[in-house]
């Protein structure tokens, strides 16, 4: 096959670098940083709280506990990433779970069952780091938390991208609803909104969001917290407008930061300390030409 | 003609005592019903079940003579519309004025569609209607108090209701504002609309034409002509200090005021 029409044949190297790993990691970032901008901008809106990033409901403490589950039994990376996938939704079935335990339907109640869910997680994560091999399976407990696009294959994209691309879809066109969602429980309902299953479907789209994303490159934070921020401080509150910019400012910057994690060293830099290096001095700076109101 | 009436209605918050027990109320087109009653009674809670967003612990409220919890929420937010209190928490909500309007056409859209030049018509004709046309494109929390209160009818009349509740409608606001607002409301009575609101303050009831409701911290709810219940004797009761109603010779308007002397005595 040829890639492109040059004129010259491409060898079989090129062809295959740019195939098999070039371009999988490439439509990965930039699934992977919409898929955490959309979901970010969801979740501010339905907690009607600019502070909140999608691994609220412990999604991302989930899956990196289900990795690291994975990492003890010794799976290897497709299963990993699945287990991550697995746990990081069972995780947020649990908060909903213990929210109606709680016998409650508010919004705080919920918030609360997370941060229960997110701690509990991070236990466990904590126990299987103790119990790892520390030459073998601590690394790699560690690393995956650390984040990287470097284990993505087009076979595990193709196996993720759909469930990604089907919650983005629903969420892009449920973003002018996401605007009535931002209204106080009264005010939607008064407005017709059948509240149960509305946050119901942005919940689960904005979650399968978060851990496809989260078990193809382990935790990349703040893009989720930041780029939303970015979105709206451009395009407006309006989400009809935030929503989609947010998926393509989230795409370029996670691409951005991907390839300067594996071109800066000789070594590849985990995403996630990148993301929190770039990402913190940018939302300062994102907070001051805002000046948003956070009381 | 549509009417709203709530029969024998009661609710509590859980393990509480009822806040209101077997209360009954009438509201119809064209008509205005002020409830009043001092803070922290319950008024906010009765609107609550007044418009669906709480189940009564007894009782029932008909829209039409059928029970409010048998009609669809996006059903009901067609005949019922409501503007809530000023202070409600709004750091989300600091879409442009018109964006903010156009949120009353919910329930005309399907879930997964977006608002049609047709439906930013209307906002904008609602926002020229209530004066405030020139501001459609201000962010929500740049303007005024009052201003807000004029988008939140605004974003009522896009619901295309027959009834519209409001709740405080005037509490946040400066006099000036709140003589528009009362005056906008006994306007919309005129055009049809079936208006309910509360109140804390005896003076909005004395302004409006209207049906006057009384709540108390006891739960007593009385219903009657102005006239009939803002007395002396049943606006003491309700707030539990002695007040007065008095008529300015010069202007022969009924004023409510708190009288000094007996409670010196």
């Amino acid at each position: 096959m040829h890639l492109l029409h040059l004129g010259r044949p491409v060898d079989a190297t090129t062809q295959n670098i740019i195939l098999n790993l070039r371009l999988p990691r490439i439509i990965a970032a930039m699934l992977i940083g919409a898929a955490l901008a959309i979901s970010g901008t969801a979740f501010q809106s339905i907690f009607k709280n600019p502070l909140v990033s999608p691994d609220l409901l412990g999604v991302s403490n989930g899956a990196a506990a289900g990795a690291a589950i994975a990492i003890l039994l010794g799976f290897r990376t497709a299963s990993i990433q699945m287990m991550a996938f697995l746990v990081g939704l069972a995780a947020v079935l649990l908060a909903l779970l213990l929210q109606s335990l709680l016998n409650s339907k508010t919004t705080i109640t919920l918030v609360l069952a997370g941060i229960i869910i997110s701690g509990f997680m991070q236990a466990v994560i904590g126990l299987l780091k103790y119990l790892a091999d520390p030459e073998q399976q601590l690394p790699d407990i560690t690393y995956w938390q650390l984040g990287s696009l470097e284990k993505v294959t087009p076979h595990n994209l193709l196996l993720v991208a759909p469930s990604l691309l089907i919650a983005g879809i629903i969420l892009f066109l449920f973003r002018w609803r996401l605007n009535v969602l931002t209204l106080n429980a009264a005010e939607a309902t008064t407005l017709g909104v059948n509240l149960r299953i509305e946050q119901g479907i942005v919940i689960l789209c904005a979650t399968i969001l978060t851990a496809g994303s989260v078990c193809l490159s382990g935790t990349v934070g703040w893009i989720g917290l930041v780029i939303p921020h970015a979105a709206r401080l451009v395009g407006g509150q309006n989400n009809a407008r935030a929503l989609p910019l947010s998926a393509i400012l989230g795409a370029a910057f996670l691409l951005i930061l991907d390839t300067i994690a594996r071109t800066i060293s000789a070594g590849e830099i985990p995403l996630g300390i990148l993301t929190g290096f770039i990402g913190t001095p940018l939302f300062v700076w994102l907070l001051l030409k805002k000046r948003v109101n956070l009381s | 003609m549509t009417t709203l009436a709530a029969q024998h209605l009661a609710f509590g918050y859980r393990s509480q005592r009822p806040l209101f027990q077997e209360l009954n109320l009438n509201l119809k087109s064209g008509q205005i019903n002020c409830i009043l009653g001092p803070n922290g009674v319950g008024k906010s809670t009765l609107l609550n079940c007044l418009t669906g967003v709480y189940q009564p612990t007894s009782g029932q409220v008909l829209l039409d003579d059928v029970d409010l919890h048998q009609i669809a929420a996006q059903k009901r937010a067609k005949k019922i519309a409501y503007v809530p209190q000023m202070s409600t928490d709004r750091t989300m909500v600091n879409f442009s004025l018109r964006d903010y309007v156009l949120l009353g056409r919910a329930p005309y859209l399907k879930l997964l569609t977006t608002p049609s030049a047709a439906d930013y018509a209307k906002a904008d004709a609602a926002l020229a209607k209530l004066g405030i046309a020139e501001l459609g494109n201000q962010p929500y929390q740049a303007v005024s108090g009052g201003q807000q209160q004029l988008a939140s009818i605004a974003r009522a009349l896009l619901q295309e209701p027959a009834l519209i509740i409001f709740d405080e409608p005037t509490s946040a606001l400066d006099v000036a504002n709140q003589v528009r607002v009362l005056h906008l409301i006994q306007q919309l009575a005129t055009a049809g609309y079936g208006i309910l609101l509360t109140t804390h303050d005896p003076n909005q009831a004395l302004l409006l034409n209207a049906v006057v409701s009384t709540l108390d911290k006891a739960g007593h709810f009385q219903t009657g002509l102005a006239t009939e219940i803002l007395t002396n004797e049943t606006l003491s009761a309700v707030y539990q200090l002695p007040l007065r109603v008095v008529t300015i010779p010069e202007t022969n308007q009924r004023t409510c005021v708190v009288d000094q002397q007996q409670i010196e005595n």
